[in-house]
């Protein structure tokens, strides 16, 4: 995926979603039917991800469900339907860009090149150290799970060697000659 | 698979779970709930802030600041794995944004809880893309200064530290409630009840797990920076009386009135979108426009603002060494 069809993905997404904020009732149905024919020229697995879309949707219909006790069905309705479609848009740009992609094509936009750093080693480490946590979370429950001061220590344990870590990780990248921006 | 056959205690602390849960989540605003005004308004408010912020921590291969607060962000994803036991054989987790702050300082907790709701948004659908500044401004700007507040003023201690995880988790999900409202949706009555009850529990426990992740952090690494700053004993009782009355005028009010806000929309004009989306229902809500519009939530919210002012006055006299 080239830097610049990396771009043009960011700016379709923001365009669709302010486009599906500002929309009427019967123009939500056009995006969402747009969006689908997207994700269907695009042959990505459509099932799979209006499952994922689903999965997600329940913290939305608590808000709906708000929103029903406040007023009308219509617009509960309304918002949970926009909700949906947009979940099921940033879930089709996850699946055609990369994310190394959009996170240089941030570059375009002046996003702070410090944040663009920081996005970039997050999402680098979040599966190293995640994987870390995964571990002691089993060895805990294999022990009988965590107690509250046992859960705290993991916590200062996680925190130790994550900032260890970080300081290999500077040593090591700047040793290979890390001048600030990847690619 | 076998071994998760589900035990009737399993069962309740699942149902458990998954009634407290979202509420907790819906902090996270998803797309398509805040009408355009609110939006745009709260994304112009925290992309400056936000650049702000980043200037703070340039990037420079001669520190390790950036992976550092690169590899923070990861922990912060990391600890949420991680479940404290709360009571009912119910379980939370660490929000980090106040450990974050006592760790990092404002600005680069600002940074990394930034990156981190971005990543939630698109890659894991956890709050919504324009919405991002919404849930940036609640979370990763107002929490975290509510979170810091304590700690700036009083120096780092288990009190402060306990208070700021309160007032952060808090002040996120009242400020949530409140963009909520401006968009129409109100919360009144029972539902606004339960869910600041829910909020409160969500700040207690974030509190105590801050504590204690904070202690345990400085027996594993007591090179993390501490230390107590020099804001004279009246400047921190002003403001502590100052804030104890806000919050307390806040919560009396917001019971009181607590559909004022959306009065406060109306009077706005920011409902005008809203009755544009929805033709049928061009009159919703207009015709009780009352004169107290000015109570509720917005009085909290205005509350806040004040605080913050104080507290970044009390910073500038901490500065120069009153």
């Amino acid at each position: 995926m080239s830097s610049r069809s990396a771009r043009w993905n960011v700016a379709i997404l923001l365009i669709f979603l302010i486009a599906m904020s500002f929309a009427h009732s019967w123009f939500v149905v056009v995006l969402a039917a747009l969006a689908l024919l997207g994700a269907i020229a695009a042959r990505v697995p459509l099932a799979t991800l209006l499952l994922r879309g689903i999965a997600v949707l329940p913290f939305a219909a608590i808000l709906a469900m708000a929103a029903l006790l406040s007023g009308d069905v219509a617009r509960a309705a309304t918002m949970l339907a926009k909700s949906y479609v947009s979940i099921f848009a940033v879930l089709l740009f996850n699946a055609l860009t990369p994310f190394p992609a959009w996170t240089g094509a941030l570059h375009f936009w002046h996003v702070p090149s410090s944040l663009i750093l920081i996005l970039q080693f997050v999402y680098r480490y979040l599966f190293v150290i995640g994987e870390e946590a995964r571990r002691m979370r089993l060895a805990a429950v294999s022990r009988g799970g965590f107690r509250f001061d046992a859960a705290a220590g993991a916590i200062g344990v996680l925190f130790a060697r994550s900032w260890r870590r970080s300081e290999m990780i500077h040593w090591a990248m700047t040793a290979r000659g890390f001048r600030g921006r990847f690619m | 698979m076998l071994y998760r056959v589900l035990t009737p205690a399993k069962f309740k602390r699942t149902m458990l779970t998954i009634v407290v849960r979202p509420f907790v989540f819906a902090m996270h605003i998803p797309d398509g709930f805040l009408t355009p005004p609110v939006w745009i308004t709260l994304d112009a408010l925290a992309a400056p802030t936000v650049v702000w912020a980043s200037r703070r921590s340039p990037v420079n291969p001669e520190t390790s600041r950036i992976p550092l607060l690169g590899v923070m962000g990861a922990f912060v994803f990391a600890a949420q794995m991680i479940n404290f036991p709360v009571v009912f054989g119910t379980s939370a987790h660490l929000l980090g944004g106040t450990l974050l702050g006592a760790v990092l300082g404002f600005p680069a907790a600002v940074l990394v809880m930034t990156s981190v709701l971005i990543l939630q948004a698109l890659m894991f659908q956890d709050g919504g893309v324009l919405a991002l500044g919404a849930n940036v401004f609640n979370m990763a700007i107002v929490g975290v200064a509510m979170g810091c507040l304590p700690i700036w003023l009083w120096g780092r201690r288990s009190s402060t530290i306990f208070a700021g995880g309160l007032f952060s988790v808090l002040t996120s999900g009242v400020l949530a409630l409140g963009e909520l409202s401006l968009s129409g949706i109100a919360i009144t009555g029972g539902p606004l009840r339960a869910a600041m009850s829910l909020f409160l529990i969500a700040g207690i426990v974030e509190g105590a797990i801050t504590v204690a992740a904070w202690r345990s952090i400085l027996r594993l690494s007591p090179e993390t920076p501490q230390g107590s700053n020099q804001v004279s004993f009246a400047a921190r009782t002003t403001v502590a009386v100052l804030a104890l009355v806000l919050v307390m005028g806040g919560a009396w009010i917001a019971s009181a009135a607590p559909d004022s806000l959306q009065d406060l929309a109306g009077k706005l004009g920011l409902q005008e979108n809203l009755a544009w989306t929805h033709a049928p229902f061009a009159n919703y809500e207009w015709s009780d426009l009352g004169p107290e519009w000015l109570r509720g939530p917005a009085a909290g919210i205005i509350g806040l603002v004040c605080v913050s002012a104080i507290c970044a006055a009390g910073g500038k006299r901490r500065q120069r060494g009153v």
